[in-house]
């Protein structure tokens, strides 16, 4: 039975869930690893909300301690990386090659991600949710020059990988 | 498809929806290095203290008397306050909650400071106790060696010396080098890719 504290806790996190449920679809690529790190990310929030002064939104500080968690998140080894996984069955049927719906269009593209490094997932991450140059430095701790040349060439790497799956981006 | 495309279908995306169950229950495994290090150290220190606890009762055991039991507890004491020393050290490491909140690269470091630190230490607890122990070895063996052969000197010539030392100097070599083995296997490997990730942090 969760405290009083962890059920508050819970509640303000749960409607920033999806900073959860996406960072542990962009690092880990099985659902075993991607359950597990979900947790992780859970529990790492939680030791660290002590120290959450309430300077940034929720969702900012959220974006760190998942971040950070997932970067250096240890995967099972028995797990292969970049291989389509079970959550991604449309990939190989007729429709991938004419249907572009949503579902396909993620499953492309979080396939394609496991292919990058954990800095250059952080960097498309804060991209896809809509950081600026800026916000994303601050939140790697680089220049936002360094942020801005590394976004563009992770961005190129990722049309190419894209590429290479039959696919133009 | 372009990547606006897909930055609208990440947005519509309901965010795990009803996919992922939020709670805060323990994982059975460690998923961090710093968990992973911590995990295996402490099984490890956990023997060690054990082994160190056993060497108290070894002249009761080995019937060690006299001067020669003081000096046996006087280096006892040395290497239990070493050890002691260190072991709070790595007790304060397992306590420590490591700092998520800061930016990425701030935390990367603060993680490879605090894995190289005490991989370092771990380390040099091995080399400081283990001439402790062969010295401690040593004196067990003269008190048998005295009591199986007490009317013959216990050492014939230089060569026995020679010999002696020449084993003391290999093992401890040996020691070293199984220690350095040991622990750049099992916890070097961590640090080895926080490096690596940092590398791809800069300019």
């Amino acid at each position: 039975m969760p405290t009083k504290e962890e059920r508050l806790f819970l509640e303000k996190i749960q409607p920033h869930k999806g900073i959860i449920y996406k960072v542990s679809r962009m690092y880990a690529d099985s659902a075993e690893d991607r359950e597990d790190l979900v947790q992780e990310i859970m529990l790492r929030l939680w030791s660290s909300y002590a120290s959450f002064e309430g300077r940034s939104a929720l969702s900012t500080w959220m974006y760190r301690v998942a971040v950070n968690t997932a970067i250096t998140f240890l995967r099972k080894e028995k797990n292969k990386p970049a291989i389509i996984g079970d959550d991604t069955p449309a990939l190989q049927t007729k429709a991938f090659e004419t249907d572009h719906s949503d579902e396909i269009r993620l499953n492309l593209f979080y396939k394609a991600v496991q292919e990058l490094n954990p800095i250059e997932k952080a960097l498309i991450f804060y991209f896809m949710e809509g950081l600026s140059h800026r916000e994303i430095s601050t939140q790697l701790g680089i220049s936002e020059n360094n942020a801005r040349v590394k976004l563009n060439r992770t961005k190129e790497k990722l049309q190419k990988i894209i590429k290479t799956y039959g696919y133009e981006l | 498809m372009n990547f606006n495309e897909i930055q609208e279908a990440w947005n519509r995306e309901d965010g795990g929806g009803g996919q992922i169950n939020l709670n805060l229950e323990p994982l059975k495994n460690a998923h961090q290095p710093l968990e992973s290090i911590r995990k295996n150290m402490k099984n490890e220190l956990y023997l060690q203290t054990f082994a160190i606890g056993i060497l108290a009762f070894a002249p009761a055991y080995f019937n060690i008397t006299g001067k020669l039991m003081m000096a046996y507890f006087t280096l006892y004491g040395l290497m239990f306050a070493v050890a002691g020393y260190y072991f709070y050290r790595f007790y304060l490491f397992f306590k420590k909650i490591h700092n998520y909140n800061a930016n990425a690269k701030d935390s990367l470091y603060e993680l490879y400071f605090e894995i190289r630190l005490h991989i370092e230490m771990y380390k040099s607890l091995t080399y400081l106790i283990f001439p402790f122990a062969l010295v401690i070895g040593g004196m067990i063996g003269y008190t048998k060696k005295t009591k199986q052969l007490a009317d013959e000197p216990l050492f014939i010539g230089d060569l026995d010396w020679l010999i002696l030392s020449v084993m003391s100097i290999f093992f401890t070599l040996m020691i070293i080098a199984a220690t350095n083995w040991w622990v750049n296997h099992f916890y070097g490997k961590h640090a080895k890719s926080i490096r690596k990730i940092l590398d791809e942090l800069k300019e």
